[in-house]
């Protein structure tokens, strides 16, 4: 299999004013991104950001209006889509009802011209592949939405693609089913070792089965990065709340160590040796992130606060505070022999000062 | 970053595409040559005088002749008239089908397909038969001695028999599409079932009556042969097309009459298209919902079925007479029975019964296929004229029979495209007559599929035209099918337009049956009429039944409608 590069370089898709609001629409405002051989690269972003309109124009259905888009180091800005080395997996499966199984999977290989006996031999690894053999006469209308899914991916699967295209295909599973396809996409892309560009808006998607995830916000992109970067270290409050559930404070750099360490005063603290990546400045405001599973409710601590909620949740304890006025949400691990601190009460916040990251 | 506009990039594609290019380009010939040059000789006729001279004349002389003021006003009046009454009836049997328990539903929609089916003018023979001024009914049953048929009377009720089955189908898919919980709401807040009809039925139905109406309205409007065989005294417009142009061989007046009359139904089909886009509350949603609890109440289903039965007796009735009007020794005097007639139009009418065949037979495919490749365009497809080809393709809808073939003999009896005496033309003007109809339900079959579904076919390398002949084509065959069907029946029965056209080479049975009414010879007109229905039930019956065979052998057309 020839797993392919994908470039985007400067790639923008603007959609020209509608008469009398006199504004452009950019769709997709110059991107560049860079996806290795092999790799599992997952867009991420909410409704509307660009992510589809992205994938849509790597598979030729959208032309871009700027920038130009390379498949292992060739333009194919210009090809339409049937000639472009693609394979896509629609969100509505987008099956031929008028084919059977067999055929579906057979119909891009038969375009290609293959001999008979070559085209049999690879739908029936695929069908072996996907778990679908045995099924390859029946009509796409007498098959479980599962099982459609795999169709799907085996069509896209047995062109061998330079890269496979996923839009959003487990929208249209119920919740078991997801969790179950996610895994199995992911082990046929590492078995095939094939590249993949993968549409989503379901975070937990993204990180399960992403080598890298490229965060997506109104044609942009926020953020660029393997699931631990993006969870630990995100790029900004959009990013920390996107992916899981994150504390945001605000404070004020007090003093910055030679390590690029600070001490920042937050509310009426102040915390000494807060790790940080970026260049700050005493006197900057900043904004710290700390997620809820980093922190815990104890009787002395960093912070005051008031609880205001407290759900036992089976694997954890849910926690609300109030920190003076800020909401803060802590998810208190294994709560089974703890102390369970009810609402109403007043008590400490308590995390360690690694783990929280500087924006 | 430099902006292009996106859709110059679109457009640009087709370039890219030569068959897809040839296909856009070749249509859009069609549509001029075949659409706009007719009309458009119609406009260019209507304005030169005897001598070539570009004039008005022909138009001020006509709003100074009483004969074309009064066809004017008579054709206008019928047309609403009509419009009321077949809305009216039409309304009724769609209530009925939809929404009313009755034992009879099969017996109405026969009664709905008949007069679609059938040539328009056979319940104009029957008329004659029946209530004419020796009519069956009048003359004999009631003994009325002065009865008078032709006229505006006669008109209205052989148009409504004609023209409501075409409204009773369309309030049909309305009714159907109507969301059975809004009335369980209004039931469920008190309203009772009579107030739920004029709130909640009546009000969201409104823009699909006033539909119904317009379309009838220009039914009647452009309607041909009924007029010419049952106005009398009683001119409209269209018929007066024909006897100008034809009879008088007065183009200029005929033409200008054409002008006028094409106005007027392109303004009607302009507002209906208004109506129709403004407010439409019907909604597709694809979600099945639950079966509607037919109406068990004795007030309403009594009623209801005791109108329906009896205008469906009517019909009936005026079938079963054209029938026996073709066995009747004379017409009108001696009524036994006797095939002379048959034997008459067997001996000299095969030629037309032949040449019908072909001509449909040529016909169907042709404009079928024509069809869903425009459909197809316009719906999937961006390119530089595609409002063009899609508004000029409706535009057959708008244009009385009559019009498109006085049109045709303006454009197609000189060079450079001499047409005229031979098959194609009549062809032609069959395929472009039926292709609005057929573009519409194509276009509507395409918008139910998954647009994803042929974007998988282009994505794993197929072309243009592979994904319309492997994808496209096979998921809309039910429209397609159907679509040749109806268009096998409509080139069999057409007359409006072909009338114009036929030739010493080509004649048609509908028009052989024309001219046997006008030197009054009923009995083969009937004769003949007999023929050509028995011709396109045999015709619907094996093409119906090859289709269920075809319907049968893969389950997956079923799951598309």
């Amino acid at each position: 299999m020839k797993a392919k590069d994908v470039k985007l370089q400067n790639l923008s898709k603007v959609y020209p004013a509608r008469k009398g609001t006199g504004k452009d629409v950019y769709a997709v405002d110059n991107i560049s991104l860079d996806i290795q051989p092999g790799e599992f690269v997952t867009l991420l972003g909410p409704s509307g950001c660009g992510k589809t309109t992205t994938l849509r124009m790597i598979a030729g259905f959208e032309r871009p209006t700027g920038g130009d888009i390379l498949l292992g180091d060739k333009s194919i800005r210009n090809l339409s889509p049937d000639r472009r080395d693609t394979a896509m997996v629609f969100q509505t499966y987008a099956l031929f009802p008028n084919l059977n199984v067999y055929d579906n999977i057979s119909y891009g290989l038969k375009i290609k011209k293959l001999s008979a006996e070559a085209i049999r031999k690879k739908v029936g690894d695929i069908l072996d592949l996907t778990g679908l053999t045995g099924l390859q006469d029946r009509h796409t209308n007498e098959l479980s939405g599962g099982q459609q899914q795999r169709v799907a991916l085996a069509r896209a699967l047995v062109m061998e693609p330079g890269v496979l295209l996923f839009d959003e295909p487990l929208s249209n599973l119920d919740a078991k089913l997801r969790i179950q396809m996610r895994t199995e996409i992911r082990k046929i892309q590492r078995a095939v070792g094939i590249t993949a560009v993968y549409v989503t808006h379901d975070q937990a998607e993204a990180m399960s089965m992403s080598d890298r995830i490229v965060i997506m916000k109104d044609g942009h992109i926020v953020q660029v990065g393997t699931p631990k970067e993006i969870y630990y270290s995100p790029a900004d409050e959009f990013a920390s709340n996107f992916i899981g559930t994150a504390n945001i404070l605000h404070g004020t750099v007090q003093e910055v160590a030679a390590n690029g360490n600070l001490t920042v005063s937050v509310l009426d603290t102040v915390l000494k040796g807060v790790p940080c990546a970026t260049a700050h400045k005493v006197g900057d405001p900043c904004t710290l992130v700390v997620r809820p599973e980093a922190c815990s409710v104890q009787e002395s601590g960093l912070f005051p606060a008031e609880v205001t909620l407290s759900t036992f949740m089976g694997s954890y304890q849910l926690y609300e505070l109030d920190l003076q006025g800020s909401k803060f949400t802590v998810h208190e691990n294994n709560p089974k022999n703890k102390h369970i601190y009810q609402a109403g009460e007043y008590t400490h916040l308590s995390m360690d000062i690694a783990d929280i990251h500087v924006i | 970053m430099k902006v292009n506009p996106s859709l110059m990039e679109k457009r640009n594609r087709a370039f890219q595409d030569p068959v897809l290019l040839t296909t856009i380009v070749l249509v859009v010939a069609l549509l001029l040559l075949f659409v706009l040059m007719p009309l458009f000789s119609i406009m260019k006729g209507s304005f030169l005088d005897k001598n070539g001279t570009i004039s008005v004349s022909a138009y001020i002389s006509l709003f100074h002749n009483k004969n074309f003021l009064t066809a004017f006003r008579n054709t206008m009046k019928l047309g609403i008239i009509v419009g009321i009454t077949s809305t009216i009836v039409g309304f009724l049997f769609a209530y009925v089908r939809q929404c009313v328990k009755s034992p009879f539903k099969k017996l109405f929609s026969v009664i709905e397909i008949m007069p679609i089916i059938s040539p328009p003018f056979v319940l104009a023979l029957s008329a004659i038969t029946l209530l004419g001024r020796r009519g069956l009914i009048t003359y004999r049953l009631l003994g009325i001695r002065d009865f008078d048929i032709y006229g505006l009377k006669g008109l209205i009720v052989v148009q409504t028999m004609v023209f409501f089955p075409i409204a009773a189908m369309t309030l049909d898919g309305l009714l159907e599409n109507f969301d059975v919980a809004l009335e369980e709401a209004a039931r469920n807040l008190g309203a009772s079932r009579l107030k739920v009809f004029t709130s909640v039925r009546i009000p969201m139905l409104a823009s699909g009556l006033a539909n119904v109406f317009l379309l009838s309205f220009i039914e009647s409007v452009t309607d041909f042969s009924n007029p010419m065989i049952l106005g009398g005294g009683y001119k409209t417009l269209a018929s007066q097309i024909y006897i100008q142009a034809i009879g008088n061989y007065d183009t200029q007046t005929g033409t200008a009459i054409a002008a006028i009359l094409l106005l007027v139904t392109v303004a009607v089909f302009v507002v209906q298209k208004a109506v129709l886009d403004k407010r439409s509350y019907i909604t597709l949603t694809g979600k099945a919902s639950r079966t509607r609890e037919m109406i068990d109440d004795k007030s309403i289903m009594i009623p209801t079925n005791l109108i329906c039965l009896l205008i469906s007796f009517w019909v009936l009735l005026f079938y079963v007479f054209l029938v026996l009007s073709a066995f009747f020794k004379t017409w009108g005097a001696d009524y036994t029975l006797v095939t002379k007639n048959f034997a008459y139009v067997f001996k000299y009418s095969m030629k037309p019964v032949k040449d019908t065949l072909l001509i449909a037979v040529l016909a169907a495919p042709i404009g079928g296929l024509l069809s869903m490749i425009v459909a197809y365009l316009v719906v999937r497809k961006h390119f530089f004229g595609r409002r063009f080809v899609e508004y000029v393709s409706m535009l057959g809808m708008a244009v009385p029979g009559t019009v498109f073939g006085l049109g045709y003999i303006l454009t197609f009896n000189t060079k450079p495209l001499v047409l005229t005496n031979t098959l194609w033309i009549l062809v032609i003007v069959l395929v472009m007559t039926r292709l609005p109809v057929g573009v519409r339900s194509g276009m509507s079959a395409l918008r139910q599929i998954d647009p994803n579904i042929e974007e998988a076919a282009t994505d794993l390398g197929a072309s243009t035209t592979k994904v319309f002949t492997s994808i496209t084509l096979p998921l809309i065959r039910p429209a397609f099918y159907t679509g040749l069907v109806f268009s096998f029946v409509k080139s069999m029965t057409a007359i409006s337009a072909v009338i114009f056209l036929v030739s010493a080479n080509y004649n048609l049975l509908t028009v052989r049956v024309m001219q046997h009414v006008d030197k009054g010879q009923f009995g083969y007109a009937a004769a003949l009429s007999v023929i050509l229905m028995v011709i396109v039930f045999v015709a619907v019956g094996i093409m119906n039944l090859i289709l269920k065979r075809l319907g049968h052998s893969n389950g997956r057309t079923n799951m598309l409608q």
